[in-house]
């Protein structure tokens, strides 16, 4: 094969690429001297071929063209301890597995096993990792099971078992009889590019590079999950050396998985996990004093909320529980901490016993002043967000400030309760459970609450109360939540940090993970879910069969995507409900504009008439000086008008109070009159005006407005050109489209300044303001209609300093919408 | 003979502006500010032709259109309308409903009387 050349072969000179590769090579030369044993068959002498393609981030080539990724720093590690040496083989993946079947090259990693597969290759016994499918669709068309997929075209790797095989996608869609079309890709970044450029309505990819990759593509990941599969290392079977190779695997695979500091868990920490994970130390080295307090202290007491969900709460059978409950049984496990739960006691209760020091420490409150005068707080372990709630009949608040005058509960003793009185000079009731507030809110005694998302939330939806809404954040800050100690015991404090310190990531995530599933930290959660997902996925292939984690995978994902979907329900309907009520304000306030403008022509009329009749002399002769400014009266009159004319018709556009009145017509007559009607302003410039129309050009569209656009185009043409030619050009893009373009030789206009042409008073260049007049919103206007009624675009092309071309391209036949209830509009249009 | 117009508006400034017109082109006008109004000056003066604002007090100026053309003694009478910048659609609308023509406001003393020669011309 002419690619057949090493990864190191192709390496541009210099850079960075270089050095690391040449470290390697280093490290690879050093273990053929001083490698301990080295296996005949598989010696140095001749590279290890190992195929490379795309599959971020299992395996991949780096910036550098390095190979890169979990699979290569697994590779690495074996190559070390078995002397290899290693050359990557770089190839799309269908490329790699013929290339493999042919002996070209030595191995594959990453290779699901199948039955049809053994009989081509063979496998490794030890499992590298164990991955499943993972369907993602185009945002927004909503895919929940396989049946949604039907007559969509989907993206797949071409030749991976999602493909091809029993469990592939293909087959399953026979099964249950879907007709879908597929579309073939080399790799899984091309399957999600397929997806966002619209070539396919979903795609297959696995769930490592799915999680990896999801968040930089515009997809949506489904529900949908099949075909779980153990990847395993697979060499070609007729070759000599494969058997040498592949007892090197499974014998390092082996002593890695049983070593937790192995290069294979290393690798996984780096490139699966994004970041090398701290290990759990489970002793904590307490100092003397802190040994002989603890055994001074044997009796902690320790108080909770009891209606603190998620975080601590009393559960049904009368148990502390809890995130703050999981950490202190870790405290107890590991640390040997002890401390006794007051049950029986509600919130306020607590509070006052913490006064009194008859409850000693508290497992998880948040800061404030008022607290810090007689309690030590611990580093946080976790965090909530702050919101005003409401009930849905109540005005659109956008914060605490929107509270004043307002009845606002809160509850008692709840760091919310410091929050409102510390930083605002609100008034409010409190009331003994975040249940009590809540029912109190939906009940109409209060009118705002402010607590906790979670809590509230869970409150909510315990009671199925349908009147409230999240209304606000209270501020934008997330809140933190300690462990808080009675301030005479700060020994205690210290101990508490010192252990939750060596609590290690992954524990803190599972805790996470168990009681607040993924709402908390949206901008953590898909590391979070992401490593749990991993995390899981290498326990289970030690622990469980495949089917079971499939099983148990889908489950999961289904419970964590109904609860976020009915979260994001929630608040699309209040999004939903706020744009209807904003767009009805816009629509408002345009059909007030345009009877407002529509009263202030009634004078503009008289003014502009009177002013025409006393200019004639049909009063009497008047005066040079007289005529000048009646003329100036009269002029800014004129202008005044077509302003408001212009506001009017853009107001009943973006109102939709504007009817299309279709008319068949020939093109031609209509450019005639436009010709016509700018004659006067053409012939004071030494300006000449051209045309090039196909013949019998037949329009079926608004033809008054088709005029008014071509007749903006020509005035700002001859407005702009101080000399030179105005050609009007039409041409037929289809059966159906038509493109109109008026060019000159004008001013031009600079491309920076291009997009703010359509923009109401807009206009280049002041100088020529002054010259030019008009209203500023002719182009603007222009737009509108253009899209709006004609159901067309325009373009502009222009050279500074040469001249511009506006164009605009309509379809022949508009299509006319349905009956609008807009008649009134039209009417009182008519009236003056 | 003078030419006699009725002129029916219930704007005074519109009013006095193309009465001062018609009046210097030598034109005897009648005035009306309601449509009622207009409606039985019409009947009882017969004028030579009607111009009519759109927009009046009691009745639209559409429906007293209707009625003089129902009236077999005004039916033949050419009717002006007079309208506001006139929008895609009015003009059509304005013909089908049985007006003669339309002029726009704001009214142009240097054309105004051309198109109201030339729409009466038309209809003799």
């Amino acid at each position: 094969m002419a690619d057949n050349a090493g990864m190191r072969g192709k390496l541009p000179e210099g850079g960075p690429g270089i050095c690391r590769s040449v470290c390697r090579v280093c490290i690879l030369v050093l273990s053929v001297f001083f490698g301990s044993v080295v296996d005949s068959a598989a010696n140095t002498t001749v590279p290890v071929r190992v195929g490379l393609y795309e599959n971020r981030p299992k395996i991949y080539m780096d910036e550098a063209d390095v190979a890169a990724g979990f699979f290569p720093a697994l590779i690495d590690g074996i190559a070390r301890r078995e002397g290899w040496d290693v050359k990557y083989v770089p190839g799309s993946w269908p490329e790699c597995m013929e290339r493999l079947e042919r002996g070209e090259i030595d191995l594959m990693p990453d290779v699901a096993m199948t039955p049809e597969r053994r009989d081509v290759y063979t496998f490794s016994d030890e499992t590298a990792l164990i991955s499943w499918a993972v369907v993602y669709a185009r945002s927004g068309l909503n895919v929940s099971s396989f049946f949604d997929l039907e007559d969509k075209r989907i993206a797949l790797l071409r030749g991976s078992v999602y493909h091809t095989g029993p469990h592939s996608l293909c087959s399953i869609m026979e099964q249950f009889n879907i007709p879908a079309t597929f579309v073939e890709y080399d790799s899984y970044l091309e399957v999600f590019q397929g997806i966002e450029s619209g070539a396919a309505d979903a795609g297959v990819v696995n769930n490592i590079f799915g999680s990896y990759a999801e968040e930089k593509f515009q997809v949506e990941r489904t529900p949908i999950v099949f075909s779980p599969s153990r990847l395993h290392f697979a060499f070609p079977k007729d070759s000599g050396r494969t058997r040498a190779l592949k007892e090197g695997v499974d014998r390092q695979l082996r002593e890695m998985k049983a070593d937790a500091t192995s290069e294979y868990h290393e690798a996984i920490d780096t490139h699966l996990y994004g970041a090398p994970q701290r290990e759990m130390d489970a002793e904590v080295d307490f100092t003397a004093e802190e040994k002989a307090w603890l055994r001074a202290h044997p009796d902690i007491r320790l108080g909770f909320d009891p209606e603190f969900f998620p975080f601590e709460f009393l559960d049904d059978r009368g148990r502390f529980s809890g995130i703050a409950s999981d950490y202190v049984d870790i405290l107890e496990d590991q640390f040997g901490v002890k401390m006794r739960a007051l049950t029986g006691l509600d919130w306020s209760e607590v509070m006052n016993k913490v006064a009194r020091r008859e409850v000693d420490v508290l497992a998880c409150v948040g800061q404030s002043a008022e607290r810090s005068g007689y309690l030590l707080f611990s580093k946080p372990y976790c965090a909530f967000h702050r919101v005003i709630l409401t009930r849905t009949d109540m005005p659109f608040i956008t914060g605490v400030s929107d509270l004043a005058g307002m009845r606002v509960g809160v509850q008692k003793s709840s760091s919310h309760d410091a929050y409102l009185r510390e930083n605002t000079g609100l008034s409010f009731t409190t009331y003994p459970t975040v249940k009590e507030a809540v029912l109190a809110l939906s009940g109409g005694k209060i009118d705002a609450l402010i607590g906790n998302l979670s809590s509230c939330t869970f409150w909510i939806r315990r009671l199925n109360l349908t009147n409230l809404k999240i209304a606000a954040p209270a501020s934008s800050e997330v809140y933190t939540l300690h462990f808080a100690v009675r301030r005479d015991w700060p020994e205690l404090v210290g101990i508490i940090n010192k252990c939750l310190d060596h609590i290690s990531e992954i524990e803190q995530n599972k805790i996470q993970q168990r009681w607040v599933g993924l709402e908390y930290e949206p901008e953590a959660t898909r590391r979070v879910a992401w490593r749990v997902a991993i995390r899981t996925t290498l326990i289970a292939a030690v622990v469980l069969g495949a089917a079971m984690l499939w099983l148990g995978r889908l489950k999961q994902e289904i419970s964590r995507r109904k609860k976020v979907e009915a979260e994001l329900l929630y608040f699309a309907d209040e999004l939903t409900e706020a744009n209807v009520k904003l767009e009805e304000m816009d629509r408002l306030k345009n059909m007030f504009i345009a009877s407002v403008s529509h009263e202030l022509r009634t004078p503009l009329n008289s003014i502009i008439g009177f002013s025409g009749v006393l200019l004639k002399g049909m009063t009497g002769e008047l005066t040079e000086k007289q005529k000048d400014q009646l003329s100036r009266i009269h002029s800014s009159a004129r202008h005044l008008l077509e302003l408001i004319t212009d506001i009017i018709d853009i107001s009943k556009i973006e109102a939709g109070a504007v009817d299309v009145h279709p008319a068949s017509f020939l093109l031609q007559e209509v450019i005639t009159e436009c010709e016509d009607s700018i004659q006067p302003q053409l012939a004071a410039k030494p300006l000449s005006l051209s045309t090039d129309i196909p013949e019998n050009v037949e329009l079926h569209t608004d033809r008054k407005r088709l005029r008014q656009c071509l007749l903006n185009y020509l005035s700002n043409a001859v407005k702009y050109s101080e000399q030179g030619d105005i050609r009007v050009t039409v041409r037929r893009l289809s059966d159906d489209r038509i493109r109109i373009s008026v060019s000159d030789t004008g001013i031009g206009i600079a491309e920076d300044d291009i997009p703010r042409l359509f923009q109401p008073f807009e206009r280049m260049d002041s100088h020529l303001r002054v010259k030019a007049g008009g209203t500023g919103l002719g182009l603007y206007l222009t737009r509108k209609i253009v899209t709006d009624i004609l159901q067309g675009e325009i373009h502009v092309e222009s050279v500074k300093g040469q001249g511009s071309v506006f164009s605009l391209t309509i379809p022949r036949n508009v299509r006319t919408p349905p009956a609008s209830g807009s008649a009134g509009a039209t009417e009182e249009e008519g009236a003056g | 003979m003078k030419k006699r117009a009725l002129i029916i508006e219930d704007n005074e400034n519109n009013m006095e502006l193309i009465t001062f017109i018609l009046d210097a082109y030598g034109y005897e006008t009648l005035m009306a500010v309601t449509g009622r109004e207009g409606y039985e000056r019409a009947v009882a003066e017969l004028p030579d032709f009607v111009i009519l604002d759109i927009q009046l007090p009691d009745i639209l100026g559409t429906e007293v259109l209707q009625m003089l053309r129902a009236t077999p003694t005004t039916a033949h009478i050419p009717v002006i309308a007079m309208t506001s910048f006139a929008m895609a659609g009015d003009e059509e609308r304005l013909l089908a409903a049985g007006c003669d023509g339309y002029i726009e406001k704001p009214i142009n003393p240097d054309n105004v009387m051309e198109r109201i020669g030339q729409i009466i011309e038309v209809e003799k």
